[in-house]
């Protein structure tokens, strides 16, 4: 464009002020993106989850199943395949370290796969050859050093035939949970050795997951199954794994308003901040301008010369913003346990909304603009 | 002194020329305003919790759990244990001799919000008889306490409040059986409000649990804990910890307030940045504008030194209107909402503290959006400045 | 008698860009007490800087210069800021007054430097006011006053710390004819009643007459001492 030179000029008159004003949109965009990336990106991952997949538990919450369902189960009119888990969850040397094992059997799992757990064939063959096997997801192993061969002893609240608490497990190799995943670092364990060591809970499973054939089916096949078990002692209650997930999300609570209310704060000062800035700015080129005018430049032309200054600064400091939250975001696994990558939409309404603040911060002193007049000195 | 008077005269000076000013001082206000209001928002999350943790601690009371435990999950005692624990010295005894320690078993059920229907879960706690005993600022305000052996809980205040289901006479289903909801409690603001309470034999045996959870002990007096802690320390078939009261709410919140406290400095500490370079960046131009005033004021003779003085002054002036305007939209906003982070309760106060920090928070803002521009405002050339053309 | 102002091989160089330009080379100048000289010359000459270095608001690259027998060029900054504030009153094209303050309180900002208690800096105001002519607009902004009338106040702001050099950069360069006249009036008076030591840079031959001497400089360097008849 060929009034490139006199936009790039304008923005650049005092060099310290843009690259403050800059500044300042980039880290209220940092800010941005890892909040409104965090939830969208959770949002996401949920989305991943397949809406063919459906969890089937207990309907009062927390009880356990009799295995013996899993035939009956897997019987139902429209169900592909179905698998079971139980959980251990204890810690590793330290009370602070919590690790999640889970109980399952392998054939089932890996025709269900509702971790999206991409076991390799051999390391099925090793689980299903060693009672006391464990596989361990890769980045855990890589938390604790672990390797294949090592023994893993967890501490846990689960009493064992033996008397003791500690479950000790041998390692037969890693795997890497896929992508349908939320959280990355678990093990996997054998069931029927688990059930056979425990006291507690023998012969039952904490839950079932069920892939149904139709996902449009999906409610249907759930209610059946539901139906089926309706008025016995171990009543079920199946729906779909992503409610199940926001469910359990649900108690990190009102996220969605807090996030909001930062991220309106952050642009609404921003917002003044900027339009003083380009006001100053006008202000200081009252002659240029009018030299303009005098040139014949319409004020249209002026406020669109004054709109490109703004529009640049916004959106090139506003997409450095973005891009150092994108860099930033997958940090936060280490504290949440989620594997959260910035959605792609996040960062195109980062950029609308940079666009927004440009235009808005643009209008107000473009209506000095016309009251610009060709006098020098004043 | 009359540097200080060089230093007034000058702050005055300035001062006096915001109002042709005022675009430029009212970003710099409502920048830290909003950072200073988030900040003390954020924060009260953290604080009510810790407030919460702490409400009905007493420094007679002290808790037995096991070894290394920092959750109350984590903890498991057995019942040889407890009896131990029971018969240990400084225990203060009830008329009929018995002493005062209740244990308890937490499980988990599901409850429906009231606000929006979702799912979310509750903590039941199954206690022993010396309950009420142990913690006497529970009081049941409808209904009636629960009896023993029987499917029966009463709910505490923060719950029937928030969630469907748990007022007298509704029945919540529990491991295939339904439980009546007979009573509901109020326990002084504390956080035994958020929690469900039923017999501890009936809720273990219906969930399979051959382990409690905690145990908590009423000792004689304060002065009686080192030697209740002693004995049991002392004891080489126990592994346990014994904290009092208060050290071992503050374990099991740490986790929670440590979020929460994390977060908000971290949004906080970012807010703080974009305005210091908004604060910088007005400082800045204020400056500029002035710099024929500064020349000729150094021409008469003021000093670089209070010159710079001034300019910072003014700059750390300028950020407590913002701090007093975020602190009075906090308030006004939050103080007294519930927020539901994790699963807790939490009622918000936007205390004095919260305060006074959040203006600390706006005057080091407005310290380091002043010293680059103060030190720039010695360096103004004179002569430059005060050319005739 | 001491001399008011002395330079002795006085040159000044500034850096613009990457060069270095001598703007004054080797000056030598005196200028005795109670003297009203007028420096002239054209643009780029150097004028500026000899009445900036004069003034005590640079430093000179090389040599001496003297100003009431005390040497003011090895003086620390904070101390040159000292010295201007006790003996040097200065007069600027543009006033140079704060707009936010009153025509009293402008003249009251160099009191502000010294140990008076508040009745006497008022009083002393009082009096400069008074003395040129503006006790009437004492509490007028320098906005609501006319160009002569600023300039007055700033004259009465230069006076008010009683010093013994007037240092003016084109003084009338903004004034109508006749209001020109009204100050350099003032300045003479100034001089001869009052007996300060006036030192002005104009390019206008004019006012160049109301002062006793007149000084041309160019290309940094002293042209001719030409002694003028006062009007």
């Amino acid at each position: 464009m060929k009034y490139l030179s006199l936009i790039w000029d304008g923005i650049w008159r005092k060099r310290g002020r843009a690259i403050l004003t800059g500044l300042q949109v980039l880290v209220a965009f940092v800010l941005f993106g890892l909040l409104q990336g965090m939830k969208s990106g959770i949002d996401d991952a949920i989305d991943k989850i397949g809406a063919d997949l459906y969890i089937v538990q207990h309907a009062t919450g927390f009880s356990p199943m009799p295995l013996a369902m899993y035939s009956r189960l897997v019987a139902v009119p429209g169900v592909r395949a179905a698998a079971y888990e139980s959980f251990l969850a204890g810690t590793y040397q330290k009370p602070t370290q919590h690790v999640l094992a889970v109980a399952c059997d392998q054939d089932s799992i890996s025709a269900t796969i509702p971790h999206g757990a991409i076991v390799p064939p051999a390391a099925v063959d090793a689980m299903k050859r060693t009672r006391s096997g464990v596989l361990v997801s890769e980045s855990l192993a890589r938390k604790y050093g672990w390797k294949t061969g090592d023994r893993i002893p967890l501490e846990t609240s689960v009493l064992r035939q033996d008397g003791s608490l500690t479950w000790t497990f041998d390692m037969v190799g890693t795997f890497v949970p896929g992508e349908q995943s939320l959280s990355p670092d678990f093990m996997i364990i054998n069931y029927t050795s688990f059930d056979e060591a425990r006291t507690v809970d023998r012969g039952t499973v904490a839950m079932y997951y069920v892939r149904v054939t139709d996902p449009k089916q999906g409610l249907a096949v759930a209610q059946a199954i539901d139906k089926l078990f309706l008025n016995s002692s171990d009543e079920t209650r199946t729906e779909s794994a992503r409610e199940s997930i926001q469910a359990t999300l649900e108690s990190l609570g009102d996220m969605d308003f807090v996030v909001r209310a930062i991220v309106g704060a952050v642009l609404f000062a921003l917002l003044f901040s900027i339009t003083a800035m380009m006001m100053q700015s006008i202000r200081e080129r009252t002659a240029e301008l009018a030299l303009l005018k005098t040139l014949g430049f319409s004020d249209g032309k002026l406020f669109w010369i004054v709109l490109c200054e703004v529009l640049t600064l916004c959106i090139v400091a506003a997409a450095l913003g973005l891009a150092l939250a994108t860099w930033v975001l997958p940090t936060a696994r280490h504290f949440t346990n989620i594997n959260v990558t910035m959605p792609a939409s996040v960062v195109l309404a980062g950029l609308g909304l940079a666009a927004l603040l440009a235009v808005v911060t643009a209008a107000v002193p473009a209506r000095r603009l016309q009251v610009v007049d060709a006098l020098a000195g004043r | 002194m009359t540097q200080f008077r060089q230093i007034a005269a000058l702050l005055q000076l300035s001062l006096s020329g915001i109002p042709q000013r005022l675009g430029t001082s009212l970003v710099t206000v409502i920048g830290i305003a909003c950072v200073v209001g988030v900040l003390i928002s954020m924060l009260s999350m953290g604080s009510g919790l810790r407030r919460i943790a702490i409400q009905n601690n007493r420094a007679d009371r002290a808790v037995v759990s096991s070894k290394g435990a920092q959750s109350l999950f984590a903890s498991n005692l057995s019942t040889s244990t407890l009896a131990v624990v029971e018969s240990a010295p400084g225990i203060k005894k009830d008329a009929e001799g018995k002493p005062l320690a209740t244990a308890y078993v937490a499980v988990l059920v599901n409850t429906r919000r009231k606000s929006n229907h979702v799912r979310s879960i509750s903590a039941l706690f199954g206690v022993t008889t010396q309950f009420f005993k142990v913690y006497p600022e529970v009081e049941i305000t409808a209904g009636r306490t629960f009896r023993p052996g029987l499917h029966e809980l009463i709910a505490g205040k923060k719950r029937y409040e928030q969630f469907e289901g748990l007022e007298v006479g509704d029945k919540i289903r529990v491991r295939g059986a339904d439980w009546t909801v007979v009573g509901n409690f109020s326990a002084n603001g504390g956080g035994l409000e958020d929690l469900l309470l039923a017999d501890a034999d009936t809720v273990a045996s219906a969930f399979g649990r051959t382990t409690m959870q905690t145990v908590t002990v009423l000792l004689d007096s304060p002065q009686k804990y080192d030697e209740f802690a002693g004995a049991l320390k002392a004891n080489p078939a126990l592994e346990v910890d014994v904290k009092h009261e208060a050290e071992w709410s503050a374990t099991i919140t740490k986790t929670t307030t440590g979020i929460l406290d994390f977060i908000s400095y971290f949004v906080g500490t970012v807010m703080a940045i974009g305005a210091s370079l908004g604060a910088l960046n007005v400082m800045y131009s204020i400056i500029d504008a002035r710099k024929r005033e500064i020349a000729t004021l150094r021409a008469i003779g003021f000093g670089g030194g209070p010159i710079v003085v001034s300019v910072l002054l003014e700059s750390v002036l300028l950020s407590l209107p913002g701090a007093l305007l975020g602190a009075a939209i906090a308030w006004a906003w939050f103080n007294g909402n519930t927020v539901h982070p994790f699963g807790t309760s939490i009622p918000l106060a936007i205390t004095p503290a919260l305060v006074i920090l959040g203006i600390v928070w706006a005057l080091v803002i407005g310290l380091i959006g002043g010293i680059l521009p103060a030190l720039r405002s010695a360096r103004v050339s004179v002569t430059t400045a005060l050319r005739a053309t | 008698m001491t001399p008011s102002v002395a330079l002795v091989g006085v040159s000044k160089e500034y850096l613009r860009g990457r060069e270095s330009v001598l703007v004054l080379s080797d000056f030598n100048l005196e200028i005795p007490q109670q003297d009203f000289v007028a420096i002239m010359g054209p643009s780029g000459s150097g004028k500026t800087t000899l009445l900036n270095l004069i003034g005590g608001l640079d430093k000179p690259s090389s040599g001496q210069i003297y100003v009431a027998g005390e040497r003011i060029d090895t003086l620390s900054n904070t101390a040159l800021a000292h010295w201007r504030a006790r003996h040097v009153g200065f007069i600027f094209q543009f006033y140079n007054l704060m707009p936010t303050l009153s025509a009293a309180r402008n003249v009251e900002l160099p009191l502000l430097l010294t140990s008076l208690s508040g009745r006497e800096r008022k009083q002393k105001v009082a009096v400069a006011l008074d003395l040129v002519g503006l006790t009437d607009r004492a509490k007028h902004k320098p906005g609501e006053l006319s160009g002569g009338q600023q300039q007055r106040v700033a004259i009465a702001r230069a006076l008010i710390a009683d010093p013994t050099l007037l240092v003016c950069d084109e003084p009338t360069g903004d004034l109508d004819r006749h209001t020109a006249e009204e100050i350099l009036s003032l300045l003479q008076i100034l001089n001869r009643q009052y007996a300060k030591t006036v030192i002005m840079v104009t390019h206008d031959p004019k006012a160049a007459s109301y002062a006793a001497r007149q000084l041309h400089v160019d290309k940094g360097q002293l042209v001719n001492d030409a002694v003028a008849v006062s009007a």
